[in-house]
C-alpha cells in the first residue's frame, strides 16, 4: 500500500526533462518548493504531472544536483525519509561524507556550474559543500598556483602589483 | 523505478566532463573571478583570515575583495603554522584596521590562545571586543582540550563583560569554561542571543535564564554544578551526553524538538573522556562541520529555516540497505511470540559491546530534573541512552502527555523484559506517527531498572502511526517479540520496518581491531 508518490519535472536550460519526487526536491530546495507551492492551487484537483522550468541550469549540472539530492534528501525509495532518524555506530563516518567527496572531486568549470545551481536552487548543503571544494582548490597554493589552477589573469602592472604587496604586506 | 521517466538522473561523476560540451564557451575562462562579491565571499568564509588577505594580488578584481569578507575566521590549525603570518597579532591589528569599516563584520571565528605562543588570551579577548563592538552576530570560540593543558594551554577563560552586545545572535564555544557571571551575562545582557552551542565546555554556574535563546545545545559538557535552565521561548534543545550531572529544566513552553543523549557512565566519579581526545586530535578546525561522534546519530528535526545546517549531515540517511519490511524477516518467528522468552541471544556471555551502561550507582546520579516534563508541546524527540539509565527512567514518572509528538526516537534503556517504558511512553503519545526504536545488544549490562511506572495494561493507542523502525544487531531477536507487541496494537506488519546492522559479535571484534585507526 505505498502511498501515490507525487513527482515533478524539471526542465533544465537546455531542455531536458528531468523526474523527481515533488517530496524529496521540496525538502531540498527552497526555490523549487516554492514554486511548487505556487503551482499548487491550480493543479489540486488534476492529476497532471507539474513540469517546472529551470532556466540556469544546464542538463549536465542538473542531473548531478539531482544526484546529489537524491542521495540527500531522499533516504531509498522503501524505507527512508528524509526525517528519519539514523543511528551510526561510534566514530563511524558518515555514510555519504565518502559521496560528498567524490561527488565535489571534478573540473572546476563543472564545479562553479554547481556552485550556481546551488545558489539558484537555494539548497544551503549543497551550497556550503561545492563553495567549500572551491576553498580548497585556494588552500595551501602559491599565487601563481591559484591563477593556473582558475585561469586568472593577472592584470596588474608591475608597479601596481608592487603597490599591493606593499600595501597589505602585514598578510604575508 | 517509474518507468516514465523522460530522463533519469544519471549518478554522473569525475570523467562525465569530459563527455559533455563545456557550458561557458571559452575554455579558459576565469569563472571563479566572474562570481559575485557575495559568493566570493561565502566560498572564503571557507579559508583562513590570512589566505583570504593574500589573495588581493590575484589580479584587480581580488584586490579590495578581502577588505569587506563578513567572516573572519582566526583559527590557527595544526597544518597552518607554516602559512601564517610571523607576528600574528600585528596581523590582525592590521586586518581591524584595513577592513572595509562600511562592510559588516558578521562571524569571527578564533581560539583562545595559542599553543605556540603565538597569541595569548588577551589577544583573543581584544579581538572578541572589537568584533563585538563592530556588530558580529557570531562568536566561534575555542579553547584548547585537556590533552593540551598539560602544554600549558587551558580551557578559554572569557571576559565577563565581552559578550554584551545587542547584535550576537549565536555564541558557539569550544572548550570554554562557563562560570556564574558569564552565564549571567549571557542571560541578562545578551538580547539578541538566539543560540548557544556549547561543546566540550566546563559548566560551574548554576542559571541560564534567557528569553531570547531558540536553540541550545550541549554537547559533552562537563557539569559541575546544580545547573538549572530556563528558557521559554527555546525551540530546540539538544543535550548530548552531559559529564558529572545532567542539567535541569523549567519553563520551556516552547520547545518543539529536542535530543536528550544520557550516559551514566560519565555520571560517574572518576569519569574521563578518554574517547574525546583521540577522536579530535585531528580535527583543530572541529567545528567547521560538526560531525557529533556518539553512539547515536544526530537528527534534523525538520526545522526547515529555523535549523540551521550547521551539524554536517544530521538530516541524511544512509543507503539503507539492510533495511527491510518487517514481514520479510518475520519467518521462523513463531518461537518469539510476545510472551515467549527470547534469550537465545544471550548463549554467548562473551560477548561485551558497547552500548553497556556502567554501574553507576543510581543514587548519585544528578539533575536531570524535568527533562521529559518540558517537552509536553514537542512534535519530535529523541531520548537516546542506554539500558538501566537512571534519569530517564525516573523521570517517566511526571511523564507529560505529548498530544502534540509525532516523531519519537528511543534507545535501548526503555526496553525491559516487558516493555514496560516504551509502552508506558506510546499510552503518553497518543498522536505518534513515527516510532524510531534502536536495540542494543547489552549482553553484560545490567538489567534496565524497574522504572517504577506501570504502563495500563499491555496496549496503546496510536492510530496515526504509521511507520515503525527498528534498528538492531541481525542476531536480537527482541525485535519480533516488538513486531508483535505492535500488531498486537493494531499497527501492521507493513508498517514496521527493520534495519539490520551487523552482528554485535563482529562488531565487537572490529572496534577492537580498528581501534587504532580512529582517530582518522
Amino acid at each position: 500500500m505505498a502511498s501515490e508518490k507525487k513527482v515533478v519535472f524539471l526542465r533544465s536550460s537546455d531542455g531536458e526533462a528531468f523526474e523527481v519526487s515533488e517530496e524529496v526536491i521540496s525538502a531540498a530546495s527552497v526555490t523549487i518548493k516554492g514554486m511548487i507551492d505556487e503551482e499548487s492551487p491550480s493543479r489540486a484537483d488534476t492529476a497532471a504531472t507539474t513540469t517546472l522550468a529551470i532556466p540556469n541550469v544546464t542538463a549536465a549540472t542538473l542531473s548531478r544536483v539531482l544526484h546529489y539530492v537524491n542521495k540527500h534528501f531522499d533516504a531509498a525509495a522503501v524505507v527512508g525519509r528524509p526525517d528519519d532518524y539514523i543511528f551510526c555506530a561510534p566514530g563511524d563516518e558518515h555514510p555519504l561524507a565518502r559521496f560528498d567527496d567524490d561527488f565535489v572531486d571534478v573540473d572546476n568549470d563543472t564545479l562553479i556550474d554547481l556552485v550556481h545551481a546551488a545558489e539558484y536552487l537555494h539548497i544551503k548543503k549543497l551550497f556550503d559543500l561545492t563553495c567549500k571544494a572551491v576553498a580548497d582548490k585556494l588552500k595551501g597554493r602559491t599565487i601563481d598556483q591559484i591563477r593556473e589552477t582558475f585561469g586568472i589573469v593577472n592584470d596588474y602592472t608591475v608597479e601596481e602589483e608592487v603597490e599591493v604587496y606593499r600595501e597589505n604586506s602585514w598578510a604575508f | 523505478m517509474p518507468p516514465k521517466t523522460t530522463k533519469r538522473w544519471v549518478p554522473v561523476n569525475r570523467n562525465a566532463g569530459a563527455s559533455r560540451g563545456r557550458d561557458g564557451g571559452d575554455p579558459d575562462a576565469d569563472r571563479l573571478s566572474a562570481l559575485p562579491d557575495a559568493l566570493l565571499h561565502h566560498i572564503m568564509s571557507f579559508l583562513k583570515a590570512w589566505e583570504v588577505v593574500r589573495t588581493c594580488v590575484l589580479s584587480r578584481r581580488w584586490r579590495h575583495l578581502w577588505a569587506s569578507m563578513p567572516c573572519i575566521d582566526l583559527r590557527v590549525g595544526g597544518d597552518d603554522y607554516d602559512e601564517v603570518p610571523e607576528d600574528f597579532p600585528d596581523f590582525v591589528r592590521h586586518l581591524f584596521r584595513h577592513r572595509d569599516a562600511t562592510a559588516a563584520l558578521d562571524t569571527l571565528r578564533l581560539r583562545s590562545s595559542n599553543v605556540d605562543g603565538a597569541h595569548n588570551e588577551d589577544d583573543a579577548r581584544l579581538w572578541i571586543r572589537t568584533a563585538i563592538k563592530r556588530g558580529a552576530r557570531v562568536i566561534h570560540l575555542v579553547g584548547h582540550r585537556k590533552m593540551d593543558w598539560l602544554c600549558g594551554s587551558c580551557l578559554a577563560m572569557l571576559e565577563h563583560a565581552s559578550f554584551v552586545s545587542c547584535h550576537l545572535k549565536i555564541l558557539k564555544l569550544s572548550y570554554a569554561l562557563l562560570d556564574d557571571n558569564i552565564l549571567r551575562q549571557l542571560s541578562c545582557h545578551c538580547l539578541s542571543l538566539e543560540e548557544l552551542d556549547l561543546k566540550d565546555c566546563m559548566i560551574t554556574g548554576h542559571e541560564i535564564s534567557s528569553a531570547s535563546l531558540k536553540i541550545l545545545t550541549m554537547f559533552k559538557c562537563q557539569i559541575n554544578a546544580n545547573l538549572s535552565i530556563a528558557a521559554l521561548n527555546l525551540v530546540l534543545l539538544r543535550c548530548i551526553s552531559p559529564i558529572t550531572q545532567a542539567p535541569s529544566f523549567q519553563n520551556m513552553g516552547s520547545l518543539v524538538a529536542g535530543t536528550i543523549i544520557l550516559d551514566d557512565y560519565a555520571f560517574s566519579d572518576d569519569f574521563e573522556d578518554f574517547s574525546k581526545d583521540e577522536l579530535d586530535e585531528t580535527t583543530d578546525e572541529d567545528d567547521d562541520n560538526q560531525k557529533y561522534k556518539t553512539g547515536y546519530g544526530f537528527r534534523d528535526p525538520g526545522f526547515g529555516l529555523i535549523y540551521k545546517d550547521d551539524y554536517g549531515y544530521g538530516s541524511d540517511i544512509d543507503s539503507d540497505d539492510n533495511s527491510y519490511e518487517y514481514s520479510d524477516i518475520a519467518v521462523d518467528s513463531g518461537e518469539y511470540s510476545f510472551d515467549g522468552d527470547g534469550h537465545s541471544y544471550s548463549t554467548d556471555g562473551n560477548r561485551h559491546v558497547h552500548g553497556e551502561n556502567s554501574g553507576c550507582n543510581e543514587n548519585k546520579i544528578k539533575g536531570g530534573y524535568n527533562i521529559l516534563q518540558i517537552f509536553s508541546n514537542a512534535t519530535s524527540l529523541e531520548l537516546l541512552a542506554d539500558a538501566g539509565e537512571v534519569i530517564l527512567t525516573r523521570e517517566l514518572k511526571r511523564c507529560p502527555s505529548f498530544s502534540n509528538l509525532k516523531t519519537l526516537s528511543l534507545g535501548e534503556w526503555c526496553i525491559d523484559a516487558d516493555f514496560d517504558a516504551l509502552v508506558f511512553l506510546l499510552q503518553h503519545s497518543p498522536n505518534l506517527e513515527k516510532l524510531f526504536v534502536e536495540l542494543k545488544l547489552n549482553l553484560n549490562a545490567r538489567k534496565p531498572l524497574v522504572s517504577g511506572v506501570k504502563p495500563k495494561g499491555r496496549s496503546f493507542s496510536c492510530k496515526h502511526l504509521r511507520k515503525v523502525k527498528i534498528k538492531c544487531s541481525k542476531d536480537d531477536v527482541r525485535v519480533h517479540k516488538l513486531a508483535h507487541l505492535f500488531r498486537a496494537n493494531g499497527i501492521p506488519y507493513e508498517n514496521i520496518f527493520v534495519r539490520r546492522t551487523e552482528s554485535t559479535y563482529l562488531r565487537g571484534e572490529k572496534i577492537i581491531l580498528l581501534g587504532t585507526n580512529w582517530s582518522s
